[in-house]
């Protein structure tokens, strides 16, 4: 009987403490509530949290809640719950995810609403446009861009007597590996070669292929897609590629890494465990504040054809479920403003923001790489996932630097696995 | 007539027992029952109808087109899923599986030694051996990614150190030890369940057996190898059931140290399910790769009850 | 009771050099496998309180040169979200663990006491249910979340986690209930208990360390799991600390030191829990496991 009065009281307890905690969060009802969804460390993005406050606090109509889902998880979560019918109001995406998303309904089409009040200084000002439309229909907003570009540490290449930063893709690696130093376990450049999707040697491998002008998917002229790669181009790249490692100008640890944001890469350039690093502008200023000698930063190397890196950044949409499509319209175009971007650390997608922009010391790389950067666009309008050609490429050149494959085996997988994307 | 009225009443106490226990085992079990089928059992129903369809992640709400079993031919053609396969039986889990049972035991007998309670040891060693098991996931494969990491971890470092290796083996990205690492921080972070579980056997097993045999002059590797791990064969055979399962399906080891790398090295069903599902796209044949997971475990487990299970309860009904 | 029949002997034998020699060596072997188990955690504790310049050294260095704290500051700093993950980890967690327990209890009361129609089906039935890999089940099972309004609310989260640790709870506490004689509960319906009570004053007490360690195997479970809490939880109030710690991992950096530090803190409360009950968690499983 006690027993049983003991049981009993715990779980009225428990209930009440529940109804407590769930109870918690009521909202009043004449104050509209968004919710706006980021992918960064908090930690990272205080100035885009501050400003947002500051957006609360300037009106009382419209009360914005911002939450985070890291980006690892960021696409699989908003698809599930989208189709459920929910989701937050306002949202911040990769620029490759926006077909997807607004192909399959779960984004707003703007159309209507960029014509009424256009955002900023009108649509034709944003870069990567391109990117945010699926069947001539604008889903999204494009927020930051940014590109990847090579990061250095300039006293190490002088001390090695290289006096100006290599400019094409060979002379890199002879570069690389004249700036390492096995026995003291200086590298020469520093990558992430892992093999998930995700990782950071995608845009390497597309760099390399485009700046001769081929690329893995193409439209093959009657209005179908092919494979626009030969074995020979792939197994080229890779075996490129695969030489810092033979020839010891990159350590074999990186097959592991798949982040560009790894400790083992932004610290080794700081600590000088690699001389060349390949960095987007956050991890690069990342890197420069952990270091104690200034880095800097310089173009990706030419091709045959052409010198070209990809046109990244993050977009702005929002979602078909909100209840509230005109405050979320609002407080979206709060975000494109100026003042935001004086505390948010990324470039603008603005062309009249971007152009204002002060770079910071050592990012003039950035700034001259940018015009040489073009976005996904032929890879998104293909049938292929993005994320599914980003996965194989990965992992068929890991499996060439694990030395499981021979570049031509690998390549021939990898074009495999890229047809029967398509 | 006093009597009769007390045995009246006897009669009608049962009766009405009898009446309510006929009712009350649903009433007791329906809780449980209901949130199993509702957590497990719907949900996959619904994904067996979403392995025979040909649909995307973006087309739950509109539903995807019904192709039958193609699918599943698909997932027998499919080299990856062959790979995936045999790294999933033979690395994944039959030889972490093997090497927790002997470990565990292993452990669980040094920790009942009479020594170890000599010494007043037992509590420190069982607080220790918990110590994994409370560790999260994330956390035992980042830490020990840390400690293997070629040039700054601290395996490596000793090694060098003591002058076994000249340069630090990257253990997580080289072929010939990726799989002895991923086994090594599994069996870490799985172990504790294992040896607390055999120890517990151990403890319910009556000290007066030990004593009979040792009065019959039996040695110690003989009480060990004839009283000892008989008693254990009950608890072994289901835990070693219930890890083989569990290890099968697990999805976290493999994904936060390896991602499957390099290349598809290390990938096992259920890593190629998440990556056909989430990366490419690809629901119904993501739904198909699970469909044939659980069907291999429920084939497994109905062989291991018919063969291991049958004997252990026979010889407990003996 | 087994100690005192056995220390005379004990006692007779302590001075024996072979018995010495086999406990030393026993011992030793014993602390080879614990420091195996114990180094991986203690490794990042150190880490945790290693100054940022000496986490990646190139040569060894096992004890920090200086204890830093400054990464714990930073996790409890004020602004931090890290504590209400703390609170609402330990909130979900225990009340998750109490229901699970209850409704295993009676489950498991129910299979050792009666033989009814279905008994053995519906047993198959729990143990059936741990062959689905969980990733599959995740996209049906938001769908329904959400359609019962059951996202973002920690009730959610609590039935999930009571359905994921019920099956394995169910299975120990039926092994234990069988170890306690019908007889005992018999007497008690006799006596005119209803059904309710008899568990509740009858066979609880009995059982108290099968459950005990029941409840430790819950509670454990429940704080550890990722899947669900991401995906249910999105707000940032409602966050458990296995997600709190994939913030740390970003798409521009990671933060090693504070993955270290957060690392240290998510595993310290279950452990100190843990340690109170090793006990009762060998005990407990001892009847359940040997029993089925």
């Amino acid at each position: 009987m006690n027993m049983k009065r003991v049981w009993l009281i715990t779980i009225g307890l428990l209930v009440c403490a529940a109804m407590v905690f769930a109870g918690g969060t009521r909202q009043e009802s004449d104050v509209v509530q968004l919710t706006f969804r980021q992918g960064d460390p908090p930690a990272e993005v205080q100035g885009l949290f501050a400003a947002i406050e500051e957006f609360n606090a300037s009106q009382n109509r419209i009360r914005v809640v911002v939450e985070t889902v890291p980006w690892a998880d960021a696409l699989n979560q908003f698809v599930r719950e989208g189709q459920a019918g929910g989701g937050p109001d306002v949202l911040q995406l990769a620029f490759v995810w926006t077909k997807d998303l607004g192909s399959s309904g779960l984004l707003k089409n703007l159309d209507t609403i960029v014509r009424q009040s256009p955002p900023g200084a009108g649509i034709d000002d944003f870069l990567g446009t391109d990117l945010g439309f699926y069947n001539d229909s604008l889903f999204g907003i494009p927020w930051t861009v940014d590109t990847f570009v090579m990061a250095y540490r300039p006293d190490l290449l002088q001390s090695a007597g290289v006096n100006r930063f290599p400019d094409t893709w060979e002379e890199f690696l002879e570069t690389a590996v004249r700036l390492s130093d096995q026995g003291r376990g200086q590298y020469g450049f520093g990558f992430p070669a892992g093999s998930a999707s995700g990782g950071g040697m995608w845009f390497l491998a597309n760099y390399y292929l485009w700046s001769r002008d081929k690329s893995f998917v193409e439209p093959d002229g009657r209005g179908g897609w092919r494979v626009g790669v030969t074995e020979a181009d792939v197994a080229g790249a890779m075996r490129y590629f695969n030489q810092f490692f033979e020839r010891g100008a990159s350590p074999r640890s990186l097959i592991g890494v798949n982040s560009w944001g790894d400790p083992e890469l932004v610290g080794g350039l700081a600590r000088g465990d690699f001389a060349i690093s390949f960095f987007p502008p956050p991890t690069f200023r990342n890197a420069a504040s952990q270091s104690s000698v200034p880095l800097n930063t310089a173009m990706i190397p030419r091709g045959p054809s052409r010198r070209v890196s990809h046109l990244g950044g993050r977009v702005l949409a929002v979602n078909e479920n909100t209840r509230h499509p005109d405050e979320a319209w609002e407080f979206l175009n709060y975000l494109l403003s100026r003042g935001v971007f004086e505390r948010y650390t990324n470039f603008p997608a603005q062309e009249s923001l971007l152009a204002e922009l002060q770079f910071g010391p050592g990012e003039q790389g950035y700034a001259d790489q940018l015009p040489h950067a073009i976005t996904f666009k032929q890879y998104i309008e293909s049938p292929a996932p993005v994320s599914g050609m980003w996965d194989a490429t990965n992992r068929e050149f890991a499996s060439v630097y694990s030395g499981q494959k021979t570049p031509e085996q690998a390549a021939r997988d990898l074009i495999r696995s890229l047809q029967e994307l398509l | 007539m006093a009597i009769q009225r007390d045995n009246e009443l006897v009669t009608q106490t049962i009766a009405r027992a009898r009446r309510r226990r006929a009712v009350r085992p649903f009433a007791l079990v329906l809780p449980g029952l209901a949130i199993l089928v509702a957590f497990f059992f719907i949900p996959s129903v619904y994904n067996i109808w979403t392995s025979l369809q040909e649909i995307s992640l973006f087309q739950i709400r509109r539903g995807g087109t019904f192709v039958g079993i193609d699918n599943y031919l698909r997932l027998f053609r499919d080299a990856r899923i062959g790979l995936a396969l045999v790294n999933t039986v033979w690395w994944l889990t039959f030889v972490t599986v093997v090497a927790r049972i002997v470990l565990g035991v292993v452990i669980a007998l040094l920790v009942n030694s009479s020594s170890i309670k000599r010494w007043r040891l037992s509590g420190f060693a069982r607080s220790c051996l918990l110590i994994p098991w409370v560790t999260p996931e994330v956390v035992a494969v980042a830490a020990w990614q840390w400690m293997l990491h070629p040039r700054f971890g601290v395996l490596n470092q000793m090694m060098i150190q003591a002058g076994v290796i000249s340069e630090g083996i990257p253990f997580l990205v080289q072929t010939s030890t990726v799989w002895f690492a991923i086994a090594v921080v599994l069996v870490w972070r799985e172990l504790p369940f294992v040896a607390i579980s055999v120890l517990a056997g151990l403890q319910s097993i009556p000290a007066e057996l030990y004593e009979s045999a040792a009065v019959e002059g039996a040695t110690k590797p003989q009480i060990l190898l004839h009283v000892t791990l008989p008693l254990l064969r009950p608890v072994l055979g289901i835990i070693g059931l219930l890890i083989t399962i569990w290890t099968f399906n697990n999805f976290l080891y493999v994904w936060l140290s390896t991602r499957g790398g390099p290349g598809n090295f290390t990938q096992v069903l259920a890593t190629e399910l998440y990556t056909q599902a989430f990366t490419n796209y690809r629901l119904g044949y993501g739904a198909a790769i699970g469909v044939f997971m659980t069907g291999l475990m429920v084939l497994f487990s109905l062989v291991y009850f018919r063969t291991v299970f049958r004997k252990t309860v026979e010889d407990e009904a003996r | 009771m087994n100690d005192n029949t056995v220390r005379p002997t004990q006692f007779a034998t302590k001075f024996k050099t072979r018995v010495i020699v086999e406990d030393v060596a026993i011992v030793a072997l014993t602390f080879v496998f614990l420091i195996f188990m114990v180094f991986p955690f203690l490794w990042v504790v150190l880490t945790s309180v290693r100054p940022d310049a000496e986490m990646f050294t190139r040569h060894l260095q096992i004890l920090p040169s200086r204890v830093t704290t400054e990464q714990y500051r930073a996790l409890f700093a004020s602004g931090s979200n890290f504590p209400r993950y703390i609170l609402n980890s330990i909130f979900v967690c225990l009340v998750s663990t109490v229901l699970t327990v209850l409704v295993s209890i009676l489950a498991a009361y129910g299979f050792s006491r009666f033989v009814f129609a279905g008994r053995r089906k519906i047993i198959a039935g729990f143990a059936f249910s741990q062959l689905f890999p969980f990733v599959v089940l995740l996209l049906p099972l938001y769908i329904v979340f959400w359609r019962v309004n059951l996202v973002n609310r920690f009730v959610g989260l609590i039935l999930a986690y009571v359905a994921i640790t019920l099956p394995f709870c169910v299975y120990m506490l039926l092994g234990y209930f069988q170890s306690v004689p019908k007889s005992i509960d018999e007497a008690a319906v006799i006596d005119g208990c209803s059904t309710p009570r008899v568990i509740f004053s009858v066979v609880l007490p009995i059982a108290w360390p099968g459950i005990a360690a029941t409840a430790v195997y819950a509670f454990v479970r429940s704080w550890n799991e990722y899947l669900f809490a991401l995906t249910l939880m999105t707000e940032e109030s409602k966050k458990t600390i296995p997600v709190g710690l994939a913030n740390f991992f970003g798409q521009y950096t990671t933060d090693w030191g504070a993955v270290m530090s957060a690392s240290v803190v998510a595993t310290l409360p279950t452990l100190v829990f843990f340690l109170f009950m090793q006990r009762q968690l060998v005990s407990g499983l001892a009847a359940g496991a040997v029993k089925q």
